[in-house]
């Protein structure tokens, strides 16, 4: 796959003795919207971690853009033009919402202390960058009537909905998600997919989506890739995962 | 050097070795039930110590003094845990650290207050001199020491192997979460860990009182050492903080009687950063045992804090350079400068302020940094005639090279290490300031500075002191302010509230906080050479721990996030003891040194203790929302659009 | 034996659970079920008392037990295998299972824990054989086995599993719900949380259905089964729905 943004080939990831990602690979195309579902305790999150430089892998490649991104930094990666968001919301707790999406995009340049001081023009254009793209994300996002407050006194359907704004801000080629719709209800989790689908498009963002919670898996994505025990054994359209019977074993455990 | 002079120096190294093992083992115990560093924990000691010569000076019996000075070491650590670390249920550790920094104050407060600052001489166990075998001489008390030594050795291990406390107290500090589903309750692992450490440091203070002397002032150097044992060793492991406390001390014997008797502190506290560095799980540590839950720090605001240059600010900037000019010509003589003093401690207190409040990296060696400026500018100037602009930033530049350079080793580390490694530094800097004399003149000083100039004018008088002082902080406040209403401003608040976060953002933490340490370190500097000027002697006593207690109780009174805060928290710290002076004026001058740090253990401890108590949270938030609006009823009340 | 009235817990911003009520009979077995964030944990820490509640009312064989520490609880006879199974990994299995009976323990070790040990060492032969080792190097299996061990060593009349299966190849799985089952014939009760909703509801008697902190659904295993709209909506996986 020539257009494919990111590329796992062969992740292997140990730890201590445990071997808890086993030689997955998979690629995830322009545009693509790619589910990574399977039982907890598969390696979803170390998958996860891994391509975002949280752990370093123990054997194998993640290729982002046809740049070999392992084993950088997670800064680095946010540099590159992949971001993320979190299981359990992290939003700033000091900052508004305005300020903590402004934040997202902080990989936009680098521009140090005494640049900051000295108010060099990079700076300001990086100020200028980063306050349009926070209005025009919290707008598009529905949040202009939360600019301004404290974002950890929200509730947590609109921190996710900021996290996500906070994610797109960086203007990320892929975004990753993290159990986005974790702790949310039914009518604030379609909200959320059909946010994630709109800004996607609108964005020409790949997303790669880890959640437990199939219907919502099963409602958004492309394709599916599964995995258990550390193992990648399906990726395949949703329709396709949902009669693999590997995918049924896996589920069901019987 | 003969095999019998080496025995000598190692069985002298193992009695203070035994001493650093008890003190590391308390470090231990409080760490591990938790997370912890009790940086009262020397003092406690020095408490046992003084204790026991005040009882037997009143002639209590050894047999009483020794035990009871123990229990009741062990009753202030246990009851500080009770009644102000636990419902501090809100405070983050750096905040309980601090706490533990007031605890260390107050006791140092009183001990002052109560028994002066002299040493006091205990009469050892067993009369009789020292016991010759085979030509190594041997003190009766040092047998004590390490007879007790081996006693706690194998109570230790009893302990943590036989009882059902010792595995809970494991299990805890292995999966505090697993352990509440057994049905350990933290919060008493906590008060015995507390009690206990209270108990050990001061039964070993009072054993070892009768080598040294017992004296308010050898409490922090205990503590570093004891902690730099416990690091070495390993300080979440059984045995780690005996053999690194045993270690320690035969390190400390051997390189005071074979390489150099005035460095061997020195030498400690780099051993301590080299071990950060190097192996900072500690010798007998596994190799995970560094891996540490991501810990957010407390939300300290109420409401929108501003992270760009807004009108509010322009217009206060405005009135506070109008004021700072107007007070220059209307205060009277005796105040200027006192108004100095505040200014020069403001100049550290604004970097600790974005170094501390808004990356939450809690710093304690400010003072070094202001001792590398006074000294690169007394030497510059007065030795090599240079201007006393250009020998300021040099020094400048001396400290930001330092900071960098540890920061570089102590970043890459999660978790307190910053707190104890820049204590370090301080306690590093202080021994060179004495023993250096070529460069420094020792403890008495270096003599002669010229005042500040600038392009030939002589800037001596007062008041001209007093401007060049207020234009520095201007300065300082602008390029602090410049910094805290940035994008930099802002991504240090981010890795306050999640390192990890920040770091998806594209934030190079580690290398972001370096340079705010660099930033707090330049400030300082500047402030230190501006006090060599002003004073025209730099010695060392006024860069010791009363300074890092100052500008910390500056930083806590100011609010942590705020530089204007940090200003007013610098004029109050200042102020305060010169009114303690004058309302007690005639009332004996020891009482009124010990009343200043019972005041300082105070007010950190209150302040922390008001910011992290739960139902005074929930009140503060409810008085700032009825001013600023509606947003806790927006919590309630809106759902996703 | 156990019944929660409206329960609310809420940890930092997270409101989990906002009001469920909950019964647990003598003898029974009681899934939980629904889908993950759905509050299935925080309903099992807040009846052992990890986590505080924030109203409501929790009662344990008719006394209320919403004020007692978690160690009074467990003496009660409650008991937990927590998700993750919470094991300390740096403690031999034998301090392990020491620790699950925590609760009833004085100062020292009492030798008569040994019976206790043996009786778990009965159900679990393969842990006799790791009895020194490091729980930390254990398999995902025997760590399992490990936790529900632990969980026996307080002598519980009703045991909390949350999430037994995780993380556990299908086989083991099997075996850990059929060591459940026996505890069952012992004597005690179960009150099992467990994503995987078709297992679980083929052992339970009765099953209640969490979705972000409600209850939305409960009645016996049998026609929740057969409740095609609760597995579109609630149990997730499509796949099982299915099935």
């Amino acid at each position: 796959m020539s257009a494919s943004v990111l590329a796992v080939e062969g992740l292997s990831v140990n730890f201590g003795g445990l071997r808890a990602v086993n030689d997955v690979s998979f690629a995830i195309g322009e545009n693509e919207i790619v589910g990574l579902v399977g039982p907890n305790g598969a390696g979803k999150t170390t998958i996860f971690n891994a391509i975002f430089g949280m752990i370093a892998p123990t054997s194998g490649r993640i290729v982002f853009r046809g740049r070999d991104i392992t084993g950088l930094a997670p800064e680095r990666i946010a540099e590159a033009g992949i971001t993320r968001t979190f299981q359990n919301v992290r939003l700033f707790g000091e900052l508004s919402v305005r300020e903590n999406v402004m934040m997202g995009a902080y990989n936009a340049g680098r521009c140090g202390v005494i640049a900051s001081i000295a108010r060099v023009g990079r700076h300001r254009r990086l100020e200028k960058l980063a306050a349009e793209r926070a209005d025009r994300w919290i707008a598009r996002l529905g949040l202009s009537a939360y600019a301004n407050m404290l974002a950890t006194g929200l509730p947590l359907g609109l921190q996710r909905i900021a996290e996500v704004a906070r994610a797109l801000a960086g203007e990320p080629r892929l975004m990753l998600l993290d159990e986005p719709a974790a702790g949310l209800n039914e009518v604030e989790k379609r909200q959320l997919a059909d946010l994630l689908l709109a800004a996607a498009a609108e964005s020409g963002c790949a997303l790669l989506l880890v959640d437990h919670d199939m219907h919502l898996v099963m409602g958004l994505v492309h394709r599916v890739v599964v995995v258990d025990f550390g193992r990648k054994i399906a990726d395949d359209s949703p329709a396709a995962v949902t009669r693999d019977p590997a995918v049924i074993e896996a589920y069901l455990g019987a | 050097m003969n095999p019998t002079d080496l025995v000598q120096t190692a069985v002298s190294g193992l009695a203070n070795g035994a001493l650093y093992a008890f003190v590391g083992l308390s470090f231990s115990l409080v760490s591990r039930s938790t997370g912890l560093i009790n940086f009262a924990q020397g003092d406690l000691t020095m408490l046992g110590g003084m204790l026991t010569a005040v009882m037997t000076e009143a002639t209590v019996p050894l047999f009483i003094a020794v035990p009871l000075a123990a229990l009741i070491c062990a009753a202030i650590s246990g009851g500080f845990y009770y009644f102000a670390i636990r419902p501090s249920t809100r405070a983050t550790m750096s905040q309980l650290v601090i706490i533990t920094v007031g605890l260390s104050i107050l006791i140092r407060g009183a001990v002052t207050s109560i028994w002066g600052t002299d040493p006091r001489q205990v009469p050892p166990f067993t009369a009789g001199g020292p016991i010759a075998v085979g030509g190594v001489s041997i003190l009766p008390q040092q047998l004590w020491l390490i007879g007790l030594l081996a006693v706690v050795a194998i109570a230790t291990t009893w302990f943590f192997r036989r009882t059902v406390l010792g595995l809970a107290l494991r299990a805890s500090s292995g999966n505090a979460l697993g352990a509440s589903f057994v049905g350990i309750d933290n919060r008493v692992l906590g008060l015995f860990a507390f009690a206990a450490a209270g108990f050990l440091g001061g039964l070993v203070g009072a054993v070892w009182s009768p080598i040294a002397y017992a004296q308010v002032d050898i409490g922090v150097g205990l503590g570093i050492k004891g902690f730099t044992g416990a690091m070495l060793g390993g300080l979440h492991t059984a045995y780690g903080p005996l053999v690194g406390g045993v270690l320690l001390g035969i390190f400390e014997a051997f390189t005071a009687g074979y390489v150099s008797s005035h460095y061997e502190d020195a030498l400690i506290f780099a051993l301590l950063i080299l071990a950060l560095l190097l192996r900072p799980q500690g010798l007998l540590g596994g190799a995970n045992s560094t891996t540490q839950d991501e810990r957010p720090e407390q939300i300290l605001s109420t409401s929108v804090r501003a992270t760009t240059f807004g009108r509010r600010d322009f217009i206060g900037i405005a009135i506070g350079i109008a004021v700072l000019g107007l007070i220059g010509a209307v205060l009277p003589g005796v105040w200027v400068s006192n108004a100095i003093f505040a200014g020069i401690e403001a100049m550290a207190v604004i970097g600790l302020v974005l170094l501390t409040g808004f990356a939450g990296q809690l710093s304690l060696g400010q003072a070094a940094f202001m001792m590398i400026g006074a000294y690169a500018s007394a030497y510059l100037t007065v030795r090599s005639g240079w201007p006393p602009i250009l020998a300021l930033m040099v020094g400048a530049a001396l400290s930001v090279v330092v900071a960098l350079a540890l920061g570089r080793i102590i970043f890459r580390l999660r978790g307190f290490y910053l707190s104890m490694a820049s204590l370090g530094l301080l306690m590093i800097a202080l021994t060179f300031a004495r023993e250096w004399y070529g460069i420094t003149g020792g403890p008495s000083g270096f003599v002669g500075i010229g005042a500040f100039s600038l392009f030939g004018f002589d800037l001596g008088s007062d008041t001209a002191v007093y401007y060049t002082v207020a234009t520095f902080v201007v300065i300082s406040l602008l390029f602090g302010m410049s910094i805290a209403r940035s994008r930099i401003g802002r991504a240090l608040l981010a890795i306050r509230s999640s390192e990890s976060a920040a770091r998806a953002c594209g934030v190079d933490v580690v290398g972001l906080k370096m340079r705010i340490f660099a930033f707090s370190a330049a400030t300082a500097s500047v402030g230190g050479s501006l006090y060599g000027h002003y004073l025209s002697i730099v010695n060392p006593s006024p860069f010791g721990l009363d300074a890092t207690i100052q500008q910390l109780t500056a930083v806590t009174v100011g609010g942590f996030l705020s530089l204007w805060g940090a200003l007013a928290g610098s004029l109050l710290t200042v102020a305060l003891p010169q009114l303690i002076g004058w309302v007690s004026g005639s009332v004996a001058s020891q009482f009124i040194a010990g009343i200043d740090y019972i005041i300082f253990g105070l007010l950190l401890i209150g302040i922390v203790m008001t910011q992290s108590n739960p139902a005074l949270h929930r009140f503060r938030m409810r008085l700032s929302h009825r001013g600023t609006g509606a947003a806790v009823d927006a919590k309630e009340s809106v759902r996703a659009p | 034996m156990l019944r929660v009235r409206d329960l609310h817990v809420s940890y930092g911003d997270i409101h989990a659970l906002k009001g469920v009520d909950l019964d647990v009979n003598d003898g029974e077995i009681i899934a939980i079920l629904g889908p993950n964030g759905a509050g299935k944990s925080t309903l099992i820490k807040a009846i052992i008392g990890v986590l505080p509640k924030r109203s409501g009312s929790i009662a344990f064989q008719g006394r209320a037990i919403d004020a007692t520490p978690t160690a009074q609880r467990i003496r009660l006879g409650l008991g937990t295998i927590p998700e993750g199974r919470q094991l300390f990994p740096d403690m031999s299995v034998r301090e392990n299972l020491i620790l699950g009976a925590y609760a009833r323990l004085g100062f020292l070790i009492p030798a008569s824990l040994d019976e206790a040990l043996e009786q778990v060492f009965g159900i679990f032969p393969r842990l006799r054989e790791r009895e020194n080792q490091l729980a930390g190097s254990l398999s995902g299996g025997e760590a399992q086995m490990v936790a529900v061990g632990r969980a026996l060593m307080s002598r519980p009349r009703l045991l909390l599993c949350d999430e037994p299966s995780l993380g556990l190849a299908p086989l083991l799985v099997r075996e850990v719900l059929a060591t459940i089952s026996r505890l069952l014939e012992a004597g005690i009760t179960v009150l099992l949380a467990d994503q995987n909703a078709l297992a679980a509801l083929r052992m339970a008697d009765r099953a209640y259905v969490l979705d972000t902190g409600r209850v939305v659904a409960s009645g016996p295993s049998a026609s929740l089964a057969k409740d095609e709209r609760l597995w579109t909506a609630y149990l997730g996986s499509g796949v099982a729905a299915r099935m």
